[in-house]
């Protein structure tokens, strides 16, 4: 596991509180007990910790992502800002 | 208890600054919404927003006096000028005392906070403008509005986000109702188009990107607006002995508080502020014929008001008919409820339900009559018009045609 998704499944469990190591990646985020606003949160603490800029939509993004999704979006945009550099 | 009629309606809005313009827009469908227009360098994702753009203040204020007054007032007294003008009512010593100002709004001086922080924060001033703070404060435009239109009565601010300017109206209404005042200049303004606020919008992912179109498939959420409504009221007694024009009666007025959450909004907590509005009013269900929704084109916002009405009017929500002219002006806040009353008290007045535009389909959550893409001619006996703020606090007002 690379560390930018060790570090979002942290972020998760600790959002969720469930802890690390019981969030997985095929979840689904609206059913890991995150209401709209939470994942909102969830997506400002992930932008802060990797500077970067998610896209996101609270109204239309939430179904059917998952975490690995997530983490996905996070290391392409992670991998995009180092290429810059 | 006193009756309490409307008798004159000012507005500042995105899609035109007086009666004639708004009205004429709305029942034809113009969008007042657009790329937002800020300060060079202020860059923002905001796609579309309901900015005022032809409002000089120049025309309306002393200049000496515009200094004085942040944006929000401005529209506030713009408003409240023309409502009273139509009104006809006369401020003199007696009804002077008698009149009382309630204006709702979100946040107040909203661009004096933005600009004189930038000013400390990022220009490193040291100091600010001497009326930074009666500026800024929330109850500015109650008192700018007081001192321009020379009303003595009770007068404040009223503040619950969007409903802002539902609950101002509806003290007022009440106050007339049980004889604390006999006329009053009530309704909302906000001005907080400002890069700090979008910003803080943006924060929450739940703008549009591409239009607002309320209880929609494929809705995609809000867009922020900005404007005034200001209407005065006053009871029957006084406006008949004055032969005034009556445009509608206030028939009723209901509010309640979610206690839920902050955010996500609770149908059973909107459903007790619209039961209430008609039980106020002693309305059965099945004498409204239109409701001005809240609507403001969230996924969550739209299915939970329509879950609201199905609670509150039963078998009759399959009838009463549905829109959102926030579709056209956008979300104003603490405005919002004043400019969406004076739609329904027009709705009333000509008989004509403005429509929900960019409506593309049904959305399997929202299953009543929006009044999709077209102005509809029809009977309008009540209009309710709802206003559902974040933090759960719901506001309702019933206005009825005035047949004597």
């Amino acid at each position: 596991m690379s560390d930018v998704a060790a570090e979002i499944m942290q972020i998760i469990g600790s959002k969720t509180g469930s802890g690390y190591g019981v969030v997985g990646l095929t979840d689904q985020l609206d059913e890991l007990g995150l209401d709209s606003l939470s994942v909102v949160e969830l997506t400002f603490v992930i932008e802060e910790k990797f500077d970067v800029e998610i896209p996101f939509n609270a109204n239309f993004d939430i179904k059917a992502k998952t975490v690995g999704d997530l983490i996905k979006t996070v290391e392409a945009l992670v991998a995009a800002k180092v290429s810059l550099t | 208890m006193s009756r309490v009629v409307l008798t004159g309606l000012g507005i500042v809005s995105p899609i035109g600054n007086s009666i004639r313009n708004y009205w004429s827009s709305l029942i034809a469908g113009r969008s007042g919404l657009a790329a937002p227009v800020l300060p060079s360098g202020m860059q923002v994702s905001t796609k579309l927003v309901g900015q005022v753009l032809d409002f000089d203040p120049a025309l309306h204020v002393a200049p000496q006096q515009i200094g004085s007054l942040d944006r929000v007032s401005q529209f506030a007294v713009v408003a409240a000028r023309q409502a009273l003008a139509q009104s006809g009512v006369r401020l003199d010593d007696g009804l002077a005392e008698r009149t009382a100002v309630i204006i709702g709004t979100g946040s107040g001086g909203h661009e004096t906070v933005d600009d004189s922080f930038h000013r400390l924060y990022a220009e490193a001033a040291t100091r600010l403008h001497p009326l930074t703070i009666p500026k800024a404060m929330i109850s500015a435009a109650a008192s700018q509005v007081s001192l321009f239109c020379g009303a003595k009565g009770p007068a404040y601010a009223v503040a619950s986000a969007c409903a802002s300017a539902t609950h101002a109206i509806g003290q007022a209404f009440h106050m007339l109702r049980s004889g604390g005042a006999t006329c009053a200049i009530c309704g909302g303004t906000e001005a907080s188009i400002t890069f700090g606020a979008l910003k803080g919008w943006e924060a929450m992912r739940i703008m549009a990107p591409d239009a607002c179109r309320p209880f929609s498939s494929a809705r995609k959420g809000m867009v922020i607006g900005e404007g005034a409504g200001i209407v005065v009221l006053e009871t029957l007694e006084h406006a008949r002995s004055r032969d005034a024009d009556i445009l509608a009666e206030v028939a009723g007025f209901g509010m309640s508080a979610d206690s839920k959450d902050l955010t996500a909004p609770d149908p059973a907590g909107m459903a007790r502020a619209v039961s209430a509005a008609m039980r106020d009013g002693a309305l059965a269900p099945d004498t409204v014929d239109y409701v001005n929704a809240h609507g403001t084109g969230t996924v969550a916002n739209d299915q939970a008001e329509t879950a609201a009405v199905h609670i509150s009017f039963g078998n009759h929500a399959r009838r009463v008919v549905l829109s959102s002219t926030k579709s056209m002006i956008g979300h104003a806040l603490g405005a919002a409820g004043a400019l969406e009353l004076i739609a329904s008290v027009m709705a009333l007045r000509q008989d004509i339900v403005p429509q929900t535009i960019n409506y593309l389909g049904p959305d399997p959550a929202c299953d009543l009559d929006y009044v999709p893409n077209e102005a509809r001619q029809m009977p309008v006996r009540v209009a309710l018009s709802n206003s559902f703020a974040f933090g759960g606090l719901n506001a309702v007002l019933a206005v009825r045609k005035f047949t004597g």
